[in-house]
């Protein structure tokens, strides 16, 4: 991240805690309303969610956080950025996330959740490969995704329709890989989660 | 025979492509995004494609004067494209065989790849027939009761095209069951003049088509048609009216000498609709899909390819079950969906967005699902 401040002629970031590390073998990430990345190891806390059953070493970076505490208002004015950047400290994983909270409901937007955080993820991939010592840092991960964590919403206890839209996820576990040009024509996967859907971390 | 579609300014849509386009194609989005623009678009060039097979079929038959011009700006009205030609539009159509690659191009207000030099080869000539079922199929039960008194009546090119072909299908299907909706559509003759009639099946009723529900009214042209498609249609016919229509207006009609015979030339129909679930309630949409791939793709004698649009996430998660039928070898009210056969697209911001699933046999439903969470969102947020 330091490189990316560096290439883009940037201040130093007014924060110093803008990541998080973990070695769990599960754990989920939330992203607060107060903006901060928080990890779970108990089930239904986090709207992100990853087996690590090989305990790697993974760090959580604050991406959103990070970029918003740089004092450099032309920088930031309009640039998209997704929540999380995910860096397993091997040649493994390098994963961008974006996080849905639904307690943030954009009422005067009707336009798709999904869509903007498809945006969000490639505007921030767009950014970070800009960046020559990070792509040169990327380059041999194995496994480069962009993540779209889709929580799911609840309705009062009576009511089966919640549950009954969203059944599909809970057949495949593992998430949707989906076709998205534009992050492909980067070198990146585009992977959607939604409801128990759960990132599998192994070496 | 691969074929593709690439689309640019063309009204909602900024650039599309559709490098394969499969014998099943869903469209889904929001009103206006450009769905029907897109169908229409695919319907518009599948046709201009059609014509110039006959062209190329007379041409190497002897018949050296072209029988028609392509008229793009009279096409292009008849779409309700005329207003989008300021932005510059621009339609790449490729149809690709084994050996031989064909492009019709509209750009810079000027369509290519159908002049004599273009022509299509002998081994990949091909007849088809085109149906777009609109979505103003709701006032074909009105038109046909009062056809007589309202003759030279203009509905829209896009009704009178769904209109000749529900009135073609009728002519060969005295009787349709419409199972999906427990009744049976009935034409009668009374002195001379055609009657549609609606009987119910176990709540015994008759009843004029016109008169029927709404569902009704939608549901039956995509049945009938589809039906009549799949499974009656006459190419021998069409293709000899065809023949017969061109060949009169040419003066050296003893020159012709047919290349090739029907029986040798490839046969397609393409059936477009707009929003099949109209004025249905969900179960009923369901069985409809499956009515008309049971009819188009498992019952069918004439080979189909089928796009329609919808806004019904019954229908998207319908088609799950109808690929899941496949892959274990069953069927759901009679159909059945190979996954390798469906794309399913969303428009959004004048492009697409493939909704199948790569690492797994589905499509992707979450995009019509996205509604009803937001609805539960704002409902949890009240206190």
């Amino acid at each position: 991240m330091i490189n990316l401040v560096a290439h883009y002629s940037l201040p130093t970031p007014a924060t110093t805690n803008w990541f998080v590390q973990t070695a769990e073998t599960y754990f989920e990430v939330e992203d607060t309303n107060a903006g901060e990345i928080v990890l779970h190891t108990t089930r239904g806390f986090g709207m992100g969610k990853f087996t690590n059953l090989d305990n790697l070493d993974v760090t959580v970076i604050n991406y959103d956080k990070f970029i918003t505490s740089i004092q450099d208002e032309q920088f930031k004015s309009g640039r998209q950025r997704c929540d999380i950047l995910l860096n397993s400290n091997d040649n493994r994983y390098f994963v961008l996330g974006e996080i849905k909270n639904r307690t943030i409901i954009n009422k005067n937007s009707r336009k798709s959740v999904r869509k903007g955080a498809k945006e969000q993820l490639l505007a921030s991939l767009q950014t970070i490969l800009s960046v020559p010592e990070i792509v040169t840092y990327i380059n041999p991960k194995i496994i480069k995704r962009c993540c779209y964590f889709n929580k799911q919403s609840a309705s009062p206890v009576i009511l089966s329709v919640i549950t009954a839209f969203n059944r599909l996820p809970n057949f495949y576990p593992d998430g949707f890989k989906m076709s998205k040009p534009g992050i492909e024509a980067l070198g990146f996967d585009f992977y959607e989660y939604t409801g128990e859907q759960t990132m599998t971390l192994t070496n | 025979m691969k074929e593709s579609i690439h689309i640019k300014n063309l009204g909602p849509i900024k650039d599309i492509l559709i490098e394969d386009i499969k014998l099943i194609t869903v469209l889904i989005g929001e009103s206006g995004s450009g769905k029907s623009t897109l169908m229409k678009a695919i319907a518009l060039f599948r046709w201009i494609y059609k014509m110039h097979n006959i062209r190329s079929y007379l041409k190497r038959s002897k018949v050296s004067k072209s029988p028609f011009r392509f008229r793009m700006d009279t096409y292009f009205k008849n779409c309700g494209f005329d207003q989008y030609l300021k932005y510059s539009p621009e339609i790449i159509y490729t149809v690709e065989f084994p050996n031989n690659k064909y492009t019709i191009k509209f750009a810079n207000n000027k369509l290519t790849g159908t002049s004599d030099k273009d022509l299509v080869h002998l081994a990949d000539l091909q007849y088809s027939k085109l149906s777009f079922i609109s979505e103003t199929r709701n006032v074909i039960p009105l038109w046909a009761d009062k056809g007589a008194s309202l003759s030279g009546g203009y509905l829209g090119f896009y009704f009178h095209e769904v209109y000749n072909d529900f009135v073609l299908a009728s002519e060969s299907l005295k009787e349709l069951d419409v199972s999906y909706l427990d009744l049976k559509l009935s034409v009668k003759k009374v002195q001379s003049e055609k009657k549609y009639v609606i009987q119910g099946k176990t709540n015994k009723y008759e009843i004029d088509f016109k008169n029927s529900s709404s569902g009704t009214q939608n549901a039956i042209p995509v049945s009938l048609i589809a039906e009549h498609f799949s499974n009656h249609f006459d190419f021998e016919d069409a293709f000899n009216r065809t023949l017969l229509k061109f060949l009169s207006q040419t003066d050296n009609i003893t020159d012709f000498k047919p290349v090739k015979n029907l029986g040798d030339i490839q046969k397609k129909l393409y059936i477009h609709i707009e929003e099949p679930e109209l004025s249905l309630y969900p179960d009923a949409q369901c069985e409809l899909i499956s009515d008309l791939i049971s009819k188009c793709f498992v019952k069918n004698t004439n080979e189909i390819e089928l796009i329609f649009s919808t806004h019904s996430p019954y229908i998207i998660n319908h088609l799950n079950l109808l690929i899941k039928a496949n892959d274990s070898n069953k069927l759901i009210d009679g159909a059945k969906i190979a996954f390798e056969n469906l794309a399913v697209y969303q428009i959004e911001d004048g492009k697409v967005e493939n909704l199948i699933v790569q690492n797994q046999r589905i499509v992707n439903t979450n995009p019509l699902s996205d509604t009803i969470n937001r609805i539960y969102d704002q409902y949890a947020q009240m206190k």
